[in-house]
């Protein structure tokens, strides 16, 4: 069996990545995707930690949920995106921000 | 909990006789899309009268669902928490309040959403939602409630269909998208910490767990209700969407969810009650949150020149304010978060209907174009002075009554545990009062000491009206807090 | 003392507070519906109102029915709070005090107001204002003091704003309110010491605790706190009542209506914060004491002096009035709380009859200078002379109360000013040393007050009427005024003859108000004899004075060349000390130094300092901010200009870009978890 460590390690890594995508990439469907990979980070720990778990599938369960509501997520995300580029013909997010002060 | 299938079903189905409400809100929301089917383009105002009965009867659901005996239901996702019902009392006049001035919008053709029929079944949708935070159980539960509040309220964000509303909703989803992946990874530890997702079990699960990754889980999961209580540092996207969303929105936003965000946090507080109490790590976390936002929402406030942005920051402060209560611990901390809290909701929901009514006739919410309305109207202006005192928290309102609860609670707990961490709170929370006065006094100021620019307003007398009667119990309660006092001590204990 | 009765005496007193407010609320709704109507109602209601008192008063007074009623307010934890409704004496006498001047200024403006623009408004304002004067009167728990302290406040702002098209009228509105809230700062920071102490903000507990010694504090700490919450309770009496160094606002505030200025600026609202230290006199120490005497004497002066060579007719009456109050607060202050509320009440009377005739006398001038469609100013007295035989009504009513303010035995002001006098030179002999320049320098202002008092008189109703020289046949024009503005100014006159107050013109001390308030106090015969003579003399000569100068003229040229219009000492009294510039030069000039300052520094360190020198900025600006009236646009953007840094520094976080939002989150959330870790 692989030991749980190794299961944090890739998750671990693959938060920092999203994290990193997030903050770094401009255009705002790429920064949509880094916030997929931060929830599958999340995924995939709580279907690792489910081995721990007396019931066992409580994680598993979780996991199905949130794949359920970053699909939403990402909907609504690319349906507001599709708004600003008609405002602002940029996808952009440096160019997003007459909101300030 | 290892049941038949059976079993299981029939638990199901007597978990129902507690969600009588939330039931019927989720046929209230259905019947909406329905209905608006049928309906032209300039009928729709139909649908928000249908949204008002709709949430009015729910308070006779609410009712029946009674006073919680704190069981766990629904496979132990929900129960019905002490604080259950008034913060369900809470959402629900919230709601009502801003279909109310949904269906008072459109004076001038800008600010004009009565006729947005999708609005008033996502909104339902929102306290749906805002009703599951205020009994979630479970860390499943929590993230589902929170989702469906949060993903409804980018699209209504969205909402003006102008550019200032799709950069408000970007920014929003974003902000919002990147917390709750924080949050979620936080959860995801503390499950594989403790092998469960329910509060209580997490709570006794952690106890052989070294500090530091518990401290680091719990500050994770913790980010994501600072977002929606939008407490520092999770607070910068609030004046960006404030500025954006259509005001009666902003009002609700500026309540409801911030109010369902401090739900969530009592569950997890009193869920980890003991691991709280020996470790005060968390609490001082809570108190840094608190202090950094009442400074940034005062300091930031005094700056603004929009009111709905200046609103923003002091709902940022104000969700310092709430924290405060928390920190104490205390059962006189508690009654004081929530007498805090029914005041707030009248408050704020006073001056965004203000600010409604003045962006309608004047075309934006800038404080300088208020110059000589106070004089012009004095009915109005007296009514601004009594609420932007209330929001100053000055005697004469309940704001004060409700910051000298929070004050006094915080004073006891540094008496009895002699902690000079809440001295600091509680003479740093006291100076910032005072800090407030400014720029709360700057609308009246302008609306009293500057000269009016012959500019036309006109006023609904039924917006006057709702004016009235969310400023009157503001006085009210001043005079008679015990009356509120008595109504929350039979919800909440 | 019967219960029934008592508790009758508290409902009709809640009646008599609460009617004006329903007046307000009635005309500020349907003031445009009513119309001429609105301000028959309101004096109607006030007139009741006044009936209604008197009544209290009969009851209080000579049936002894004083009464103090409890209401619970709100009990948190063990601290129950209550309402009381304090009925005594002084409150029953205040209370006659109030509603009769409101009443007369009702009735006169019904007539001096009439034809303006927002003539119901007027009387709502006014409404408003009595309702709230009567709420500090009757009240005992501190905290409500303070809201109808400020409720006061409100209703005087807008009644010096009240012709808003006026530029001036705004700009004093706003320098009240500023002002006024240096002095509030003050109050709070009392009322915070007294509740930190007792634990209550009910004064008869306070009271009661202080007598027996139970304070919440420890030992180290309660002189400190007694002696600061005194402090900070006499800000506030500085702040409403115009004391050195925060008079500047009451002269400005002549610009409100005339009637105005005699029932708030002159009769009522500045003296409540002489009657609020009479209320919490008991907690002062002797340090305290000596401060109130000291700012109530350097007051009395300097407003005197400044009252010497003012023209305009209400100037001279605003600073006789700052006068008057120092007057009393000296009395405060040298411990004769019964003769400072005794030159209160004679005071209200007197002083409103002043100002009232003088609103008749501006209101026959604006008729003059209507009728003629010439332009001059109304209330200059140089074009004033010789109306005696014009308008005899007001010159008689003018004459008792202008000799009760200048203290001529007989008047009722020579009671109660002498009464204060004997207070400061008893107070003097006994601490002995510097304490003789109290009663020293209340005589000199007592010689000034009956000169200018008499310059005045003979400026305005002896003589010829200078405008003649300018248009001819002007004094023609001159009509008569009606009986509403007659009656108060009857009323008012006779109140200021000392007979009502004393039996024996020459003595107070045993007439029946001043014989109540002055406890056991012990007074030195032989002293209170050298005090009388003496205060009287000046009284006689300061007039006799003022008749060689202005009347006869013998000396006139001689005051010319002792003091020409460019010899300083004119210039200073003209100019009041030239406190405004002082203000504006020094205190302005150098915060914007001291701000441009704060600005560099700001920028040369970052971060974790600039918060506190932001909070220092803030704090600062809150300081000086209410001298900012030199400032263009006013207090608002001073504020922006000062805490400008601050505002860039948390804006900077908010640039608009959402990575960088997001940015900043991160980097202050782990930050804190660092912190939380590293503990």
């Amino acid at each position: 069996m692989i030991p749980i460590e190794h299961f944090l390690y890739i998750s671990g890594a693959l938060f920092c990545i999203g994290l990193t995508v997030v903050l770094v990439k401009k255009n705002a469907i790429v920064v949509l995707m880094g916030i997929e990979l931060m929830l599958n980070a999340a995924n995939l720990n709580l279907v690792a930690f489910s081995q721990y778990d007396a019931q066992l599938i409580q994680g598993q369960m979780f996991s199905l949920f949130v794949i359920v509501i970053a699909a939403a997520e990402a909907a609504v995300g690319l349906a507001i995106i599709l708004k600003v580029y008609h405002f602002f013909q940029s996808a952009d997010l440096d160019d997003i921000k007459e909101l300030k002060g | 909990m290892n049941l038949s299938l059976s079993d299981k079903l029939n638990h199901i189905l007597e978990s129902i006789s507690s969600l009588y409400a939330e039931g019927w809100l989720a046929v209230l929301f259905i019947a909406l899309i329905i209905i608006e089917l049928f309906l032209t383009s300039k009928k729709k105002l139909v649908l928000g009268v249908v949204a008002l009965i709709g949430l009015a009867i729910n308070f006779l659901f609410i009712q029946k669902t009674g006073t919680g005996n704190e069981a766990p239901f629904m496979l132990g996702l929900l129960a019905i928490h002490k604080s259950s019902l008034f913060f369900k009392y809470l959402f629900n006049f919230s709601g009502m309040v801003v279909i109310l001035m949904m269906m008072l919008s459109g004076n001038n053709k800008q600010e004009d959403f009565k006729n947005y029929g999708e609005f008033y079944s996502l909104f339902i949708a929102i306290i749906l939602g805002l009703n599951l935070m205020a009994m979630a159980n479970n860390l499943l539960m929590v993230y589902l409630s929170i989702e469906l509040v949060s993903i409804t309220s980018y699209v209504l964000t969205v909402f003006k269909f102008d550019k200032k509303g799709a950069e408000g909703g970007i920014k929003y989803l974003l902000f919002g998208a990147i917390s709750s992946g924080v949050m979620l990874y936080g959860m995801s530890l503390l499950y594989g910490f403790s092998g469960s997702l329910v509060f209580s079990e997490i709570a006794s699960g952690l106890a052989h767990i070294p500090t530091i990754p518990v401290i680091i889980a719990l500050g994770m999961t913790l980010g994501g209700l600072f977002f929606k209580i939008s407490a520092a540092p999770f607070h910068i996207w609030t004046p960006d969407v404030y500025e954006a969303a259509p005001t009666p929105l902003v009002a609700f936003f500026s309540v409801a969810p911030k109010a369902a965000g401090i739900a969530v946090l009592l569950t997890f507080i009193q869920g980890f009650e003991n691991f709280v109490q020996e470790e005060k790590g968390i609490i001082y976390l809570l108190g840094f949150v608190a202090g950094l936002s009442i400074l940034i929402g005062n300091f930031s406030a005094i700056w603004q020149k929009s009111a709905k942005r200046m609103l923003a920051y002091s709902s940022i402060a104000h969700s310092g304010f709430l924290l405060l209560a928390i920190i104490p611990l205390s059962a006189s901390g508690y009654s004081g978060l929530y007498f805090y809290l029914g005041i707030y909701v009248f408050m704020n929901f006073a001056a965004f209907v203000f600010i409604q009514f003045f962006e309608e006739t004047s075309g934006n919410d800038s404080i300088e174009k208020m110059k000589g309305t106070g004089l012009s109207f004095p009915v109005i202006g007296i009514l601004v002075v009594t609420i932007m005192i209330a929001l100053t928290g000055l005697p004469i309102t309940a704001g004060f009554t409700a910051k000298l609860f929070i004050f006094s609670a915080l004073w006891e707990a540094y008496q009895n545990s002699g902690e000079g961490f809440m001295l600091t709170l509680f003479i740093f929370g006291l100076f910032n009062t005072l800090i407030a006065l400014f720029y709360y006094l700057k609308i009246p100021f302008f609306m009293f000491f500057r000269p009016n620019e012959n500019q036309q307003f006109s006023i609904q007398p039924v917006q006057t009206a709702l004016l009235v009667v969310l400023t009157l119990p503001l006085i009210f309660f001043f005079f008679k807090p015990d009356v509120l006092t008595g109504f929350l001590n039979t919800l909440l204990f | 003392m019967e219960g029934a009765q008592t508790n009758d005496i508290a409902i009709i007193a809640t009646g008599i507070t609460l009617m004006p407010l329903f007046s307000f609320l009635l005309l500020i709704f349907f003031g445009k519906k009513l119309e001429k109507k609105s301000g028959i109602l309101a004096t109607a209601v006030l007139a009741f109102s006044a009936l209604l008192s008197l009544y209290v008063f009969y009851q209080v007074w000579l049936n002894q029915g004083s009464t103090l009623t409890h209401f619970e307010w709100f009990s948190h934890q063990t601290n129950a709070f209550v309402i009381g409704i304090n009925i005594d004496k002084l409150a029953a006498i205040m209370l006659v005090v109030v509603t009769l001047v409101s009443g007369l200024v009702h009735l006169f403006s019904l007539v001096y107001m009439k034809g303006d623009k927002n003539f119901p408004r007027y009387f709502a304002y006014l409404g408003l204002f009595t309702f709230s004067m009567l709420g500090i009167i009757l009240t005992n728990n501190i905290i409500f003091i303070y809201i109808f302290w400020e409720l006061v406040g409100v209703s005087s702002y807008l009644l010096i704003g009240f012709w808003q098209e006026k530029p001036a009228a705004l700009k004093a509105s706003k320098k009240a309110f500023l002002v006024n809230r240096i002095g509030d700062a003050g109050f709070l920071v009392g009322i915070l010491s007294l509740f930190a102490l007792f634990q209550n903000t009910d004064l008869g507990i306070i009271a009661s605790k202080h007598f027996s010694g139970v304070y919440a504090v420890d030992f180290a700490s309660q002189y400190l706190l007694i002696s600061l919450a005194g402090m900070g309770l006499f800000c506030g009496a500085i702040g409403k009542s115009a004391q050195f160094p925060l008079s500047v606002w009451l002269p400005d505030a002549m610009e409100g209506p005339t009637p105005v200025s005699a029932l708030i600026h002159a009769a009522t609202m500045v003296a409540a914060g002489v009657y609020m230290l009479a209320r919490i006199a008991f907690i002062f120490t002797p340090e305290v004491q000596i401060v109130i005497a000291a700012i109530g004497t350097i007051t009395a002066f300097m407003a005197a002096y400044a009252a010497l060579s003012q023209n305009d007719i209400k100037a001279v009456l605003a600073f006789s009035t700052i006068s008057q109050l120092g007057y009393m607060v000296m009395g405060i202050g040298v411990g004769t709380v019964g003769a400072s509320l005794f030159h209160l009440v004679t005071h209200a009377f007197f002083k409103a009859c002043l100002f009232l005739s003088a609103g008749a006398i501006i209101h026959v001038m604006h008729q003059v200078e209507h009728d003629t469609k010439a332009h001059f100013d109304p209330q200059d007295m140089r074009n004033m002379g010789g109306l005696r035989k014009k308008i005899p009504v007001v010159f008689i009513a003018y004459l008792f109360s202008a000799m009760a303010l200048a203290g001529l035995p007989l008047f009722s002001g020579f009671l109660s000013k002498d009464a204060i006098l004997v207070g400061a030179y008893s107070f003097a002999s006994e601490y002995g040393g510097a304490a003789y320049l109290i009663p020293l320098f209340g005589f000199l202002s007592a010689l000034f007050t009956a000169f200018y008092v008499g310059r005045q008189l003979i400026m305005v109703f002896f003589g010829e009427f200078n405008l003649e020289d300018k248009i001819k046949d002007a004094g023609n024009y001159i009509q008569d005024i009606s009986w509403e503005m007659k009656l108060p100014l009857v009323i008012l006159g006779f109140l200021s003859i000392g007979f009502v107050f004393s039996l024996n013109p020459f003595d107070g001390e045993n007439g029946w108000l001043l014989a109540t308030f002055k406890g056991n106090l012990v007074i030195d015969h032989s002293q209170k004899l050298l005090v009388e003579v003496i205060s009287a003399s000046l009284a006689i000569s300061g007039l006799g004075l003022a008749w060689l100068v202005y009347g006869n003229r013998v000396l006139y040229n001689l005051k010319q060349s002792l003091f020409p219009k460019s010899s300083f000492a004119y210039k200073l009294s003209l100019n009041f000390w030239y406190m405004d510039s002082f203000y504006e030069r020094v205190l302005v000039k150098n915060s914007i130094l001291i701000a441009e300052k704060l600005k560099t520094f700001d920028l040369s360190i970052i971060d974790g300092i600039v918060n506190k020198l932001a909070l220092f900025n803030v704090i600062f600006a809150h300081i000086i901010a209410w001298v900012d009236k030199y400032i263009v646009d006013g207090f608002v953007n001073f504020m922006v200009m000062v805490s400008g840094k601050t505002g860039n520094l948390t804006r900077s976080f908010q640039g608009g870009k959402v990575q960088s939002y997001f940015a900043w989150t991160l980097f202050g959330f782990i930050c804190l978890l660092i912190y939380l870790i590293n503990e």
